[in-house]
């Protein structure tokens, strides 16, 4: 968040996004990890809108995300490939915003806040199978939305998958 | 194994909560169908995107007028 004016308009979504969804609080979870995943949310939306404003189009990610215009392994990121990681960064936010909200609460405390399953279900009142089913959902569906993009994307760690293939 | 079961387990697969069994049929899966493998790196390269994601910290003046507004809400509602 980038300025006084951002912070504001911040401010207003979540007070907006903790008004409408008050009803939905159950007492059953915390009421700050409850605010923190309205805030999350909100701030998400809102990176979103900022990425929007930007001139560049999905098309100049997808350019500065080929191999041909990587440059090869190095210990130390260069300012280049700091610059791609941010627009991959803004790439899977715009994602998750597009994602419907039943996925999207579920993927955004799991794999972007590191909640147990089990907590997710409490905060949701969720069954456990049902945030295990939306999280699933919400992954496929992420990986269908990035589909074009992912074998460019440089990864730290080597995919499990890979390793358990050969 | 079919593909459908394997990912049915994925995402216990992810949190590492796959029996030893069940663990045995989905590499042994993988091993023999190129789809599910390829299926299977990129449904982690998601996870693992996601996880490295910068953090949403809100900056402390946003916090500040966030408790001040819900203070101010939260007294409207008691009155």
């Amino acid at each position: 968040l980038s300025n006084y004016a951002d912070a504001e308009d911040v401010t207003q979504d979540v007070l907006l996004s903790v008004v409408r969804k008050l009803s939905e609080f159950r007492g059953k979870a915390d009421l700050k990890t409850w605010l923190h995943r309205v805030t999350v949310n909100a701030a998400l939306v809102h990176r979103r809108r900022a990425a929007r404003r930007q001139t560049r189009t999905t098309s100049d990610y997808l350019e500065q995300l080929r191999p041909s215009t990587r440059s090869g392994r190095r210990s130390e990121p260069t300012p280049h490939e700091i610059a791609v990681r941010r627009e991959t960064h803004q790439l899977i936010e715009a994602a998750i915003t597009r994602l419907p909200e039943i996925y999207r609460d579920v993927f955004v405390l799991s794999d972007i806040e590191g909640m147990p399953n089990l907590e997710i279900g409490a905060l949701l009142n969720l069954s456990l199978a049902a945030v295990k089913s939306r999280l699933h959902r919400g992954r496929s569906l992420m990986r269908l939305a990035l589909a074009p993009y992912l074998e460019e994307v440089p990864a730290d760690d080597l995919p499990r998958a890979k390793e358990l293939a050969r | 194994m079919t593909c459908h079961e394997l990912r049915n387990l994925l995402v216990d697969f992810i949190a590492d909560e796959l029996s030893a069994w069940q663990y045995d049929r989905l590499e042994r899966h993988l091993r023999s169908c190129p789809h599910c493998a390829k299926y299977v790196e990129s449904y982690e390269q998601i996870v693992h995107l996601a996880r490295n994601l910068p953090p949403l910290q809100l900056p402390d003046d946003v916090c500040q007028r966030l408790r001040l507004a819900l203070t101010r809400m939260s007294a409207q509602r008691t009155s």
